[in-house]
């Protein structure tokens, strides 16, 4: 057995350090040894991304990252979207659209489209299709998951023009 | 109360937020492999890398000696079954082989099957010391497919396992071991003299991949054996009694000593009900005196759980002049897998269930083949069947240029239609499915352009009652807690509180359900065949309807008035003088007397069996093979519609993996019998970029044996995509796919095979 | 008297005979009428208080009968291979 590592990194806002083996992926490390359970395994080979979070702004599958490589990064997980206990809007529309079924692939639908949203506020049905192909939802056949990333893109936009 | 179309309700129809949904959306809802517990030890399981294979002898010392491993189990760790039949819930099983599937006893019958398990400090231990377990196979010849394993002198998978005939004296007094486990065979009519008077007749034959629920979630279970001996275990399920049930028979031990929590489940369809990792963590945890948890990796997945089978279909229809279906045959082999069990009989049941015809046959067989043990998946049996029948309809239709929706309607089954199996249905939608579609948007418009096409396709499934349980007790402040016992894979929580809350005529909000495990609430059948809106509906109604009894006459007390002169409306109580709201009253009584628990069950009423049709536009491309849809409807009788997006999603979802498996979805055996696709990048299940939105059309023709008109909507959406889409690839392309999945290369060899001069397609 | 629809396998039981009829007011007593018709045919269809592992029982179009549910004059008996959902 390797030596283990200590790993500093930022997870949702908190400096956050941890010990762990050369070996141990990200997703093992946010679930076993953090609790972060609200990252999801489905596959751990990079496939189905339920355990997709957010590195250093950019979403990545949890699953194909040693924790050793989060060493200084700034991670956010399905527990760090809520702004305190009033959800966003990607999470109110996912309520409001009837977007899950189990829920298993939510935390990664989530992640994946806040990515997408900063990315593009306003994406069209088929690059919202595009973005988010990389997750597999079996129970829905997708067409809520698509509308409700479509009405929170419309939601967040409104509040943004209400803003100005 | 055939009335039920004509009410007005409250609650039911509206589409509430579903009680779960804020924990699920933010990450705190508890899944299976979430579970954390003091001491908990990391199991793993070493599986065969041979189909079909003795094993010799299993040396584990290795294993047992490195260091942070705390336990190694094989087969010789679990009780003898003899040879045993349990009913667990929603059928027999024999102990023996569930058994043997746990962990293999003297052979494995699939790659994948489970032979030895470790429990160690970590999960990375676990995995090194199954390395170090030798295992002496003496491996023997694979049986992949049910023409080679239904051929004489095939190698037996089983030998306890005989024939069950379904006919004749000869057959019973055979009693030699095969791979046949069953043979069924329905009859109706004269089929001979059906066929006769019929004008037109296409006979076909069907080849079916073996395919996977493909749930995201993979199975788990965390047990551990309390020092009393009884043993506690949470896991995903969707059964938590028959999961009791399964772990406590394997482990020979009293059924009520095992506790089973039922954490969140990450999908099922069918595959989340036989038990695999239980016992083996149960006994892990006696060695050690801690709890175990064991998680499979998605190979496991699919090398040793689910898959829902592959084999051959042959089905011969005939019609007379008038386009009267007039006689029809049918012959079925499906995949059992390592042990008895396909869903052919069920397929059989189905095949023919959208069809009023007169003269009709159908047999069936059951396989064993070097595949892991089959499951239900959504429906089981009927897709298969339905891919087989719809698609020789269409070409029945095609033959007497008739229109294929007339053509349905004209041979639709409807209330008093006999089934091949016997039973005669009573109110079920069928036409207005039919009619449904018709009226549609899509149906009337063409989906035009070249190498576009467009299939219609029906399909049917039963639909189960069983049995379910429901407590809620009212707080001092008006909001009830209901305590179920089906595990909500779907949005059932809400369903059910929808349905107590429109009976006792309060807000769905106020209810706060919850599922609880099996010493928590009373005994409850699967969540699984469409049943637990129906069935445990009935038992929330019921829970409510008790509740309302006793407001009565806790009221009349109160207000010292004859008990027939109260009456509770619409969350309202009256009585000459006195009135009060169900919150007020809740108060009062809370203050004056003993608390208000109310309890339903249900068992009884059964369910009359669900119908969809469905409609879809397809483009092919020439170049490629590959079929992109371009549209798709899905009408469905769904009976009373509770909560119409959770309705509409079951319908969504059914259709997105009956496009799978039409599409794309197979297990890809070498010639060795193991799998080559056991990853979600090869087994590849649809993605949002490989779907449009798809449209549902609830039809409401309410089902009369449950108090609202529920009928079961989960399972008939997967029956008709891969019938619908064939026959959509037929009209775009030219070319009668007969073989599933439809994947490119095979719409392509079709399309090529048609193109060789001199060399019509076959079909 | 309630109509047994029998299948294929019990049928050597009947003669060949399906749907034959019976006498009784639940599914168990129109079984043991049947028993007497045809001798051991009862132990194919059920044990103790259970129908025989496999099977599935229909009083008319009710799938999922049990033993002692009542039978009215004329109504219909398919005894049926037992289906699981998904
Ligand atoms: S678990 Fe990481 S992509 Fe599936
Ligand atoms: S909701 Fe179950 S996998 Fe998406």
């Amino acid at each position: 057995m390797a030596k283990k590592r200590i790993v500093s990194t930022t997870i949702n806002g908190d400096v956050t350090e941890f010990l762990c083996e050369p070996r141990q992926t990200l997703l093992e490390v946010l679930r076993d040894t953090l609790h972060l359970t609200g990252t999801k395994e489905g596959c751990g080979n990079g496939n189905c991304g339920s355990c997709t979070i957010s590195m250093n702004g950019r979403p990545v599958t949890s699953c194909l990252v040693l924790a050793v490589e989060a060493e200084g990064a700034d991670l956010r997980t399905i527990e760090g979207v809520a702004r305190g206990s009033a959800l966003d809007e990607v999470q109110q529309a996912f309520l409001e659209e009837a977007a899950l079924q189990c829920g298993i692939c939510t935390p990664g639908f989530i992640m994946q489209t806040e990515a997408l949203l900063a990315e593009n506020p306003d994406p069209t049905e088929e690059e919202v299709r595009f973005y988010l192909a990389g997750n597999l939802c079996r129970c829905t056949g997708y067409d809520k998951i698509v509308r409700a990333v479509l009405s929170a893109a419309r939601k967040r936009r409104m509040t943004a023009e209400a803003a100005k | 109360m055939p009335d039920n179309a004509q009410r007005s309700y409250k609650v039911i129809g509206t589409r509430p937020i579903r009680h779960d949904g804020v924990d699920k959306v933010t990450g705190r809802a508890k899944y299976g492999a979430d579970v954390m517990l003091t001491g908990l030890l990391a199991g793993a399981v070493l599986r065969s890398p041979h189909a079909h294979a003795r094993i010799r002898s299993i040396d584990t010392s290795a294993a047992e000696a490195l260091p942070g491993v705390r336990a190694v189990a094989t087969a010789r760790d679990l009780p003898d079954q003899g040879s045993r039949m349990v009913e667990l819930g929603e059928g027999s099983v024999n102990m023996r082989h569930l058994s043997a599937n746990v962990l293999a006893h003297d052979k494995v019958l699939y790659k994948g099957h489970a032979v030895a398990a470790v429990a160690a400090d970590n999960i990375h231990i676990a995995q090194e010391a199954l390395k170090l377990i030798r295992v002496d196979y003496e491996p023997l010849p694979p049986v992949m497919t049910v023409t080679e394993a239904m051929r004489a002198g095939a190698p037996l998978l089983n030998d306890d396992v005989v024939t069950q005939p379904a006919g004749n004296a000869e057959a019973l007094a055979e009693s030699k071991p095969s791979n046949v486990a069953k043979h069924f065979l329905f009859e109706k009519g004269n089929l001979d003299e059906g066929f006769a008077r019929a004008k037109h007749v296409v006979e076909r034959e069907f080849h079916l991949a073996t395919v996977h629920q493909g749930y995201i979630e993979p199975h788990n279970a965390t047990a551990l054996w309390h020092a009393d001996g009884k043993v506690s275990v949470w896991m995903s399920t969707q059964g938590s009694f028959t999961a009791r049930q399964q772990t406590a028979e394997l482990l020979r031990i009293p059924v009520s000593d095992v506790k089973v929590t039922p954490m969140e489940i990450g999908g099922g369809f069918g595959g989340k009900i036989s038990v695999y990792l239980p016992p083996v963590a149960a006994i892990l945890s006696r060695k050690t005196g801690r709890p175990v948890k064991i998680v499979m990796d998605r190979a496991a997945v699919f090398e040793a759980t689910g898959p829902t089978p592959g084999g051959v279909i042959r089905v011969k229809l005939g019609a007379d002049e008038s386009g009267k279906l007039v006689a029809a045959d049918a012959w079925l082999a499906y995949e059992a897998g390592a042990y008895p069990g396909s869903p052919v009989g069920a397929g059989c049941m189905c095949i023919f269930a959208c069809y009023d015809i007169p003269n009709a046959r159908v047999e069936g067989f059951d396989v064993c083949v070097n595949k892991p043990r089959t499951n239900a998946y959504r429906a089981p049996g009927s897709t298969q069947a339905a891919f087989a029948v719809e698609t020789v309809v269409d070409e029945i239709c095609q033959r007497l240029k008739l229109d294929p929706l007339e053509f349905r309607l004209k041979n639709a089954s409807s209330e008093g239609t006999r089934r091949v199996d016997g039973p005669v249905f009573s109110r079920v939608g069928l036409v207005e499915t039919l009619q449904a579609i018709g009226n549609s948007e899509h149906y009337k418009s063409p989906p035009g352009g070249p190498n576009r096409g467009r299939g219609m396709a029906s399909g049917f499934w039963f639909n189960v009652g069983l049995k379910s349980s429901v407590t809620a007790t009212i707080g001092c402040d008006g909001k009830v807690a209901l305590v179920e016992g089906s595990p909500d894979i779907g949005g059932t929580r809400t369903s059910i509180a929808m349905q107590f809350a429109e009976t006792l005529g309060i807000p769905v909000e106020d209810v706060h359900p919850a599922v609880a495990d099996t010493d928590s609430v009373g005994y409850t059948d699967v969540t699984g065949g469409s049943r637990v809106t129906f069935s445990t509906g009935i038992a929330a109604v019921e829970a409510a309807r008790d509740l309302e009894r006793q407001l009565v006459s806790r009221a009349a007390e109160l207000w010292n008035v004859p008990a027939d002169q109260v009456c509770y409306t619409n969350g309202v109580m009256t009585a000459p003088g006195h009135k009060a709201t169900f919150k007020e009253l809740v108060a009062e009584l809370h203050e004056t007397g003993e608390p208000l628990v109310g309890r339903g069950t249900s068992g009884k009423a059964n369910q009359a069996g669900a119908f969809a049709t469905h409609l879809v536009d397809v483009e092919v491309d020439p170049e490629t093979g590959k079929v992109q849809i371009l549209r798709y409807t899905a009408a469905q009788d769904v009976g009373t519609a509770i909560h119409p997006s959770y309705v509409e999603g079951q319908i969504q979802g059914g259709v997105g993996q009956g496009i799978g498996w039409a599409l794309n979805e197979e297990y890809w055996y070498d010639d060795r019998g193991s799998m080559r696709n056991a990853t979600f990048l090869d087994y590849r299940l649809p993605t949002c970029y490989d779907l449009p939105m798809i449209e549902p059309i609830l039809v409401e023709v309410p089902d009369p044996s449950h108090p609202y008109g529920v009928r079961g909507v989960g399972e008939v959406p997967i029956c008709p995509p891969p019938a619908a889409i064939a026959i959509a690839i037929a009209q775009a392309a030219g070319v009668r796919m007969t073989e599933l999945p439809m994947a490119p290369h095979k719409v392509m060899a079709a399309i090529l095979a048609k193109s060789r001069p001199g060399n019509g397609q076959p079909h | 008297m309630a109509v047994v629809y029998l299948p294929k396998a019990l049928q050597m039981f009947s003669g060949g005979n399906s749907p034959v009829v019976a006498r009784g007011k639940t599914v168990r007593e129109v079984f043991e009428d049947l028993d007497q018709q045809y001798p051991g045919i009862r132990d194919r269809l059920f044990a103790g208080s259970s129908i025989q592992p496999g099977l599935m029982l229909a009083v008319g179009s009710r799938m999922g009968a049990r033993l002692l549910d009542s039978v009215d004059e004329d109504d219909e008996i398919h005894i049926l291979p037992a289906i699981g959902g998904g």
